[in-house]
């Protein structure tokens, strides 16, 4: 079963990402912020991680380079998922390794269930 | 800076702040009523799904809406910088008018491409041309298909110097007297009042200033009755790319 982290700081959001995407089969593992987020990252080796830009603490952007200078956790697939649509923003988000960038307002949770198969190579029904 | 302009400036940093805000509650929303549609967590009646989906629609015209007045905004504080990329043309052009299917089923409107066959990658700010064809194509879309079914044109005509996207439609038509003003803020024909079809006003506006930050320009054939064709010409050396990134999902 593949194993998705998702650090996110609105409760509503996080809760819906996990909802469905347990439904999809795969198992899911939530941090609140960058910090916890980057630490169960290390500890669990989730297979892909949705991640939220602005949060307390360690916001996005910060942990996403943590995750990118780490021999352990480089090579993780990650999703930004944000409200920030700057095209700066995603730029600098996709230049510090990111895989994707998702405006979370415009996109259904479908829409990231697919991009999450599709990166992870799951088969999409 | 003029006190009239400081004011401004505050007015346009006020309604980027309150539209991040309301995307967050909005996405749960649209999010929770996504999944109250999955039959995983039960099945809703006929009259359930219907008021679901006027709840839907509400909702995401406010996103729709919040997403202009950013824009808006990000145009009138001089925050919009554009950063264009390397781009299949046609591609992009297609994977745009992908992402209005469901608009297109809803008003049962026929969406055809005249798109050449081979083309050079070209260098657009995908972002904000996505914005622009988006917009004109919603309102093609919307304002042929009253009544009957619709047929809306996208096309694409590359010359050495510079690449031009029309978009034509067999809807209502525009009256002269109104088509020098439909590029301004907030501004709405009367035709397009009476037949109900949904708009703040802002779409039109967004095109024209994001048009003119690329250095391009816009031109409007129309006749009441019959349609309207918008034709955007934008120069192929105008914008700069960033080499080496990859394309941007959304």
């Amino acid at each position: 079963m593949k194993k998705i982290l998702i650090v996110e700081d609105e409760i509503p959001l996080l809760k819906a990402l996990a909802d469905r995407l347990t439904r999809e089969g795969f198992s899911t593992l939530e941090a609140k912020d960058g910090l916890v987020g980057l630490n169960v990252a290390l500890e669990e080796h989730p297979d892909l991680i949705l991640l939220d830009i602005i949060m307390p603490g360690m916001d996005g952007m910060e942990m996403l380079e943590k995750l990118k200078v780490n021999p352990l956790s480089k090579n993780i697939p990650v999703i930004l998922l944000s409200n920030l649509g700057d095209t700066s923003k995603i730029l600098e988000g996709i230049e510090a390794g990111a895989e994707s960038y998702l405006i979370k307002a415009n996109v259904k949770l479908e829409d990231v269930v697919k991009i999450v198969k599709e990166k992870l190579g799951v088969n999409i029904a | 800076m003029t006190k009239e302009k400081e004011i401004d400036k505050a007015k346009s940093e006020f309604v980027s702040l309150a539209s991040h805000q309301l995307r967050t509650p909005l996405t749960a929303i649209n999010w929770y009523i996504e999944m109250l549609q999955d039959k995983d967590v039960g099945v809703l009646n006929d009259k359930q799904k219907e008021y679901f989906l006027e709840i839907y629609k509400g909702s995401r015209r406010m996103v729709d809406l919040l997403n202009d007045l950013l824009n808006v905004s990000r145009l009138e504080t001089g925050r919009l910088k554009i950063e264009p990329v390397p781009t299949d043309l046609k591609a992009f052009i297609q994977e745009v008018c992908k992402e209005l299917q469901p608009l297109v089923l809803e008003m049962g409107c026929h969406l055809l491409f005249k798109l050449p066959e081979k083309l050079p990658e070209v260098n657009v700010d995908q972002v904000l041309l996505r914005q622009v064809i988006s917009n004109l194509l919603t309102n093609a879309i919307q304002y042929s298909s009253v009544g009957k079914a619709g047929q809306v044109i996208v096309s694409l005509a590359v010359s050495p110097k510079e690449y031009t996207i029309s978009v034509k439609d067999n809807g209502i038509g525009i009256p002269k007297e109104v088509q020098g003003r439909i590029f301004e803020k907030f501004f709405r024909a009367d035709n397009a009042h009476e037949i109900m079809v949904d708009g703040n006003g802002l779409g039109l506006y967004l095109v024209k200033q994001i048009i003119d930050a690329f250095g391009g320009s816009i031109r409007l054939d129309s006749e009441v009755g019959k349609g309207s064709i918008f034709y955007v010409t934008i120069s192929l050396s105008g914008m700069k790319a960033k080499v080496g990134q990859k394309g941007l999902e959304k």
